[in-house]
């Protein structure tokens, strides 16, 4: 054998083995994955609902349209758009992405460059006045401003600044829901003392639930103040926000927050401490009614570390006084069902989003899970009847009044929010908890880093 | 002819060469071949990578469609000018003197300890090196709970008479970097030892033998005898250890997301917030330059003082 035979067999023996290797790296592609013979596989990829709560669309959907088979993939909030991202610039991403108004997750800002104008998808399953059939701003929500594109079909709403709690718990030690911030450090007292934690909560990391929080008790203070500031109208470096970051310090102080809650996330951290049912309250908006039912909260239960898990009666709770007045909920729409320009089954995806956004029958198995309870379509309602509550007999009023009150309000949760305010809330909340800095401090940080969204 | 002009250099001419010499050479064109995946992934992907990091650091690029636009060293200046980038460089800096000071001095105490005659010394050897071969993805879970207000660790405090020190470790900006150094510490401490124990091998049995006879106790023979043999090992940590700490992400991403309020943040936490979190791409291709400069920088530097001595 020459030697110029022997470099080109070894070259081409380690060229092999490259491509070998980046093949089986690159086989991984959302479109080719789970295929399923005679049928379209369509990917989507969301940060919710959970993964079992998905396939029980996907199934519902599967039996409606045979011919079409979908692959969900579920990620945690902070990780969807990281990787959501590279696989919308490459020719494999997912058919189907979920976009929602505001925020750092899944905002509509974050995706304007791969998106799938759906208008047409829209009036082609609704008609010439497709708009009004959809709930009060929701199409607005998800449209691009600059371009009137529709970004994605609106799934449903989600209410929030609220908290929920542990009714079980709270029976068993005597106590009632708070109405201000005294009753509450009272009882907390009574629930730390008890060996319990009063209210599970993760400010740690990039998560911005703590951020909820502070807008919850600042709003507490001054009720219009905070979208204000969101929208630039207002300047973070205010009284109001002071207080508001001063009432914060203070719920740590006074035992309502866990001490560490700096130390830890609120998924899956909190969220475990309150579905174990160590914590008597929590703060969370709409899309934790899914775990009032008895079957979905033994799962969140058992992956909370719970090995036999007894349901307790979880109920919700409108915000207390906290600083002087009781703020009501915020609502805008939930997220809606993107679709990738790329995708190789447009006509598919199309097909999948509008189901589930334009039909009853789509919007039905949506409410029945509860992830979302704000029907997308104006009308709608979960049928309380076929969903297996712990105690239906006080659940079903207290979840219906809570809806009410999300449906009534005008105020959003994240529509103004940029990413840029996002992050420096998340830091300001963790200055307010972690260290001595003044509220001053804090707001001037947040006003130098904030970018308004009007 | 070949021409010998030195004991280890060769110039080839037309004439076959000496047998041994000639099959090396023989070999050489075929060898090409076989070293070409590292070749293509160190030149065509690390190389290039860098290249493209250089270019991407002189734009303001968000990501998506649009690409970037050229900004020239604005990104090098906010890096410059932010008190975050100086941040994670204290946060490095500590790290790297603590866990060096500990590391060291612990591999050699460990290594010394089982040069000696001790019962069941494979046992001791086993149990100090485990921890560096467990991935970090798998013991920071861990370490989160030992470290958890009602965790392992403040429940021995509690239970010891040591409740005053029983704290939110990973709560508080006073004790997250530590927390990190800690688990980094107990991680890397079997590295040392098994690199100290090899060292320690080395040194001739009669030289020790000598100090004894001339009254040398046992700290005076690791002092004056068994560091000094070693130092090259300890110089050799202190290079990795300069490298680790500059790209340090696993344990301060996995324990404490670098924070609370950037008090853990080091450039690798820093980097990955800026590239992924914020899409902030241009920024953090001019923090990823930074930390290449000071990483060749740092290791120049650690050679030549090692080289000195």
């Amino acid at each position: 054998m020459t030697r110029t035979r022997r470099f080109l067999i070894g070259a081409a023996a380690s060229v092999a083995l490259i491509a070998g290797g980046l093949t089986a790296c690159g086989d991984t592609g959302g479109s080719k994955s789970e295929d399923v013979e005679g049928k379209t596989t369509i990917n989507w990829w969301g940060f919710a609902p959970d993964t079992t709560v998905g396939q029980s669309y996907i199934e519902a959907f599967e039996k409606a349209n045979p011919d079409i088979h979908v692959v969900y993939k579920n990620f945690e909030n902070t990780d969807y758009a990281p990787a959501l991202r590279p696989a919308l610039q490459s020719d494999e991403g997912p058919d189907i992405f979920e976009i929602s108004a505001g925020g750092n997750v899944a905002g509509i800002q974050l995706w304007t460059d791969y998106i799938t104008d759906l208008t047409s998808t829209a009036e082609e399953a609704l008609g010439a006045d497709w708009r009004d059939k959809f709930a009060p701003g929701y199409i607005d929500q998800l449209t691009v401003q600059e371009t009137g594109e529709l970004a994605a079909l609106p799934l449903g709403g989600v209410g929030a600044q609220m908290f929920w709690y542990n009714k079980t718990l709270l029976d068993s030690l005597g106590l009632e829901p708070p109405e201000d911030y005294d009753e509450w450090k009272d009882q907390c007292k009574t629930i730390n003392d008890a060996g319990f934690t009063c209210m599970a909560m993760g400010a740690g990391g990039d998560m911005t639930f703590g951020t909820e929080l502070l807008r919850t008790v600042t709003s507490s203070v001054d009720t219009e103040y905070w979208v204000k500031a969101l929208k630039g109208e207002a300047s973070w470096e205010d009284p109001i926000f002071y207080e508001g970051v001063e009432i914060l310090r203070n719920m740590i102080k006074d035992g309502i927050i866990a001490e560490d809650a700096i130390g830890v996330q609120q998924y899956p951290e909190a969220n475990n401490v309150f579905m174990s049912g160590q914590a008597a309250y929590v703060q969370m908006g709409t899309w934790y009614t899914q775990y009032g039912g008895r079957e979905a909260q033994i799962v969140a239960a058992k992956a909370a570390g719970v090995a036999d898990p007894d349901p307790f009666v979880m109920m919700p709770m409108l915000t207390p006084n906290l600083g002087g007045t009781k703020p009501g909920m915020v609502a805008e729409v939930e997220w809606g069902f993107a679709v990738n320009p790329k995708s190789k089954h447009m006509d598919a995806a199309k097909k999948f989003a509008s189901w589930f956004t334009t039909t009853t029958e789509g919007q039905e198995v949506i409410l029945h899970y509860l992830d979302i309870g704000l029907p997308a379509l104006a009308g709608l309602a979960p049928d309380w009847d076929t969903i297996d509550l712990v105690d239906p007999s006080i659940q079903v009023d207290a979840y219906k009044e809570m809806y009410a009150a999300a449906g009534e309000t005008a105020e959003t949760r994240q529509l103004h929010l940029s990413q840029e305010t996002s992050n420096a809330l998340v830091v300001a909340v963790q200055e307010a908890l972690a260290t001595n800095n003044s509220p001053e401090d804090i707001a001037k940080k947040v006003q130098a880093a904030a970018v308004p969204r009007p | 002819m070949p021409t010998k002009t030195t004991d280890s250099t060769i110039t080839r001419g037309r004439a076959p060469a000496p047998p041994k010499r000639q099959g090396k050479a023989r070999l050489k064109p075929a060898g090409l071949g076989w070293i070409l995946p590292a070749f293509v992934l160190s030149v065509g992907v690390i190389y290039f990578c860098i290249g493209y990091s250089g270019l991407l650091s002189t734009q303001e690029n968000r990501g998506g469609t649009s690409g970037g636009t050229f900004i020239g060293a604005d990104n090098y200046t906010n890096a410059l000018t932010n008190p975050l980038f100086w941040g994670a460089i204290k946060h490095t800096v500590v790290f790297f003197v603590l866990v060096s000071i500990v590391q060291i001095s612990m591999g050699i105490v460990f290594a010394a300890m089982l040069h000696s005659k001790v019962r069941l010394a494979v046992v001791y050897k086993v149990i100090i090196f485990l921890p560096v071969v467990i991935a970090p993805a798998i013991m920071s879970p861990v370490h989160r709970r030992v470290f958890a207000t009602d965790g392992p660790l403040n429940w021995i405090l509690e239970h010891i008479g040591l409740e005053a020190l029983s704290q939110s470790w990973l709560a508080q900006t006073s004790t997250s970097l530590l927390v990190v150094i800690g688990v980094q510490i107990w991680s890397s401490i079997g590295f040392a030892f098994i690199l100290f124990y090899a060292s320690m091998g080395q040194i001739e049995p009669e030289i020790i033998e000598a100090a004894r006879i001339d009254g040398a106790s046992n700290l005076r023979v690791l002092w004056s005898l068994v560091i000094p043999s070693t130092r090259g090992t300890i110089f050799a940590l202190l290079v990795l250890n300069v490298i680790s700490s500059l790209k340090l992400f696993d344990y301060p991403y996995l324990l404490t997301r670098g924070g609370p309020v950037y008090t853990s943040d080091f450039l690798g936490t820093y980097i990955h917030r800026e590239a992924v979190a914020l899409t902030n791409l241009g920024y953090a291709a001019a923090l990823a330059m930074l930390l290449l400069v000071l990483a060749i920088g740092a290791s120049i530097l650690t050679n030549l003082r090692a080289r000195e001595r």
